[in-house]
């Protein structure tokens, strides 16, 4: 493939039909006023030729009545002169004499010469001085003696001038509309074909409800049309792929709710079973709170997909409520910082405080975890930070992923099913702030929330009092 | 529990057996005298006969009236304390239902422990201050020590909560209580309970009390901070 070839095919479709429309404008313009530009000049030519013609043979009857009476050359020529717009001269066998001294034997075409050497009536186009000439030439009754007449073709060639000028810029300005309309008649066939693209790409991001409009009946709105069948199809198969966790969540919990308190009532009496016994209570007891977690998990994230989250808003008060979370999580995490007073959905932050703290028992070791509040301008931050073994820098895009583990590899406690993190990040991305994390391997890894302060709830929310 | 102690009954009207009945064990295990019912009808007329100190009820019930009806119906001749249970994914506002009576809601599935914790709450007796006087804001006399408030005389009827609320905001007129604050000393919550609570019962409270309930001119809302019981007119 050449590699002008290639250069197109890379440019985008608006860009080639706008070239294709461009190129063939140009190439219609040039033809059409080259011929018309010719067309015109030998029409104007021939009309001189006539007139001149006609003009000439009146002339040359007088020349020869002239020439008949007298035989002083220089004053025939200058007689001739005045009859007609023209310059004169009279060659014969050694001299020559004309009405201009611009004019020189040179200026005579040799080929006319020739002609009007056979006793002829001729004429020739010529350029003299850099005019162009029409040059007509006659046998005079003196032997070998001759007249020449120069017709000054100077008005037809300004005329032409005007004429090329007029041409070029209708050339010009033919292109130019030809490109406008081109970019127009590329922008509405390609804007459907973006549009479906931009679609697509909504949709691959999980914006499912996303669909086109099928502006037209042509092959366009059958792409738009079909890509609606697949975005609808492909939203169908994830809802009720969601329908069915949410369910099966939902389904799951009546039992749960009888097996985590009938548990727990075993569990308040384990000091009364034998320790075989008092084992297999607290492994129940134990597996029933993970499987209730992963229930609430499903449950919270199936919510959030389905865009069924409704948020709260209230005054929240951070930092107690990083307290409250840590008090009632019965962990020895430090809470340090101001007492940052905003409105946000109280809820929601408990869960992503108690998220990240329990992360980083889990998975921090445990150790030095430090929970910061401090708001900075428009933004309030929470900072949960261990000083456990770190988090592989390969894993750190990975970790808000869902089922995400980094240490999948070792062998630890069951807990969460790493919803926890993502839980995380979803409930601050709803209230608009977002989640970031900073680690290295041997030195701990700080989480650090970021949520726009607020005086009052956002507009669009309901009022919550 | 001390030994010889009445103990305190509690109806549980639940329509899933195996969660009432595991939930039934939890609680008799922590001494209460558990009565179980299926439906609203059956738990009304336990309500009736048995006359029980505080009562849960499951918000969706089978049959013509769920948890918020039976609560309506009890709070006709009741000032029972009455706990609603809730899934969280029941399209009901379980607040607004509050509206209807009860004086807090837990989100199935709960633990155990929270469930006692938030009866014990409720069931909390309080010893009155050693205060006399009665308080005279309006026409409105609160008799904290003689648990009576009247309104131009006429003694206006305030659930076990209610009065709670309005005794934590006499006992602090002219202050500031915020909502935390309030859900600590009324319901034994600590930071991280429903606020939506305190809201509710302030309406529920000022309904009765005020004498234009959208104008109050007794318990005042200080705005983003919380409510504050004013004797200055």
């Amino acid at each position: 493939m050449s590699t002008p070839a290639r250069f197109v095919r890379r440019q985008s479709l608006r860009v080639r039909i706008t070239a294709a429309f461009g190129v063939t404008a140009v190439l219609l313009a040039a033809v059409l006023s080259t011929a018309t530009f010719f067309l015109v000049r030998s029409f104007l030519e021939n009309q001189r030729v006539q007139s001149a013609t006609d003009e000439t043979v009146v002339v040359l009857q007088i020349a020869r009545d002239f020439f008949a009476t007298s035989s002083e050359p220089d004053q025939i020529v200058a007689q001739l002169q005045l009859r007609g717009d023209f310059e004169a001269m009279v060659t014969d066998a050694d001299d020559f004499f004309r009405s201009t001294l611009a004019l020189t034997p040179e200026a005579i075409p040799a080929e006319l010469r020739a002609v009007v050497a056979t006793e002829q009536l001729a004429y020739e186009f010529t350029t003299f001085e850099r005019e162009r000439q029409l040059v007509f030439g006659a046998p005079l009754p003196p032997p070998r003696t001759d007249l020449y007449l120069f017709y000054p073709l100077s008005d037809i060639d300004r005329t032409l001038s005007v004429v090329l000028r007029v041409l070029l810029a209708a050339a010009f300005a033919t292109v130019a509309i030809a490109v406008t309309v081109a970019q127009r008649v590329a922008r509405r066939v390609v804007r459907p074909v973006t549009e479906v693209s931009e679609a697509a790409r909504r949709v691959a991001e999980g914006l499912l409800e996303t669909r086109v409009a099928p502006a037209t009946r042509d092959e366009v709105g059958a792409l738009a049309a079909s890509f609606n069948e697949m975005a609808q199809a492909l939203e169908e198969m994830i809802r009720r792929e969601r329908r069915f966790v949410a369910n099966v969540s939902h389904e799951l919990r009546t039992p749960i709710a009888t097996l985590r308190t009938a548990s727990e009532l075993l569990d308040a009496h384990r000091d009364e079973f034998s320790p075989p016994r008092r084992e297999a209570v607290e492994l129940i007891v134990a597996d029933v709170a993970n499987l209730n977690r992963l229930v609430e998990e499903l449950m919270e994230v199936s919510e959030v997909d389905a865009g069924r989250a409704i948020l709260r808003w209230e005054d929240v008060d951070l930092r107690a409520l990083a307290e409250a979370v840590v008090a009632k999580m019965h962990r020895d995490a430090q809470v340090r910082g101001d007492h940052v007073a905003t409105v946000a959905d109280k809820a929601r932050m408990e869960r992503v405080l108690a998220n990240l703290i329990d992360n980083a028992y889990e998975h921090g070791g445990g150790r030095d975890v430090v929970v910061t509040v401090d708001r900075a301008g428009d933004s309030c931050t929470i900072e949960v930070r261990d000083a456990g073994p770190g988090i592989r820098p390969q894993d750190v895009p990975l970790l808000f992923d869902r089922f995400y583990k980094a240490d999948d590899s070792r062998t630890r406690e069951r807990g969460g099913i790493g919803l926890g993190l993502a839980i995380a990040y979803e409930n601050v991305r709803l209230q608009g702030g977002e989640v970031t994390v900073s680690s290295a391997p041997g030195r701990g890894t700080t989480f650090l929330v970021r949520l726009p302060y607020r005086a009052e709830p956002p507009k669009d929310a309901e009022a919550t009092e | 529990m001390l030994i010889n102690a009445v103990p305190e009954k509690i109806l549980l009207v639940e329509d899933d057996r195996l969660v009432r009945r595991a939930t039934a064990l939890a609680l008799a295990d922590e001494g209460y005298d558990v009565l179980e019912a299926g439906d609203a009808d059956e738990g009304l007329r336990a309500m009736r006969d048995r006359r029980p100190d505080l009562v849960i009820l499951d918000v969706m019930l089978p049959g013509e009236r769920d948890g918020f009806e039976a609560a309506r119906e009890i709070r006709r001749s009741s000032d029972v304390p009455i706990i609603f249970l809730t899934a969280k994914t029941d399209t009901v506002d379980v607040v607004v239902g509050l509206e209807s009576g009860g004086d807090d809601y837990l989100t199935k599935p709960f633990a155990p422990r929270e469930l006692i914790a938030r009866i014990r709450a409720l069931l909390r007796r309080r010893r009155a201050e050693p205060r006399a006087e009665k308080t005279v804001v309006e026409d409105l006399e609160i008799d904290i020590a003689g648990g009576v408030v009247r309104k131009a005389g006429e003694p206006v009827g305030l659930t076990k909560t209610e009065f709670n609320l309005l005794r934590c905001l006499v006992e602090r007129a002219n202050q500031l209580l915020s909502r935390e604050m309030l859900l600590e000393l009324v319901w034994g919550y600590d930071y991280l309970g429903d606020s939506r609570l305190v809201d509710v019962h302030v309406r529920r409270l000022r309904a009765k009390i005020e004498s234009d309930p959208s104008e109050p001119k007794v318990v005042l809302t200080i705005r983003g901070l919380g409510y504050k019981f004013s004797t200055e007119p």
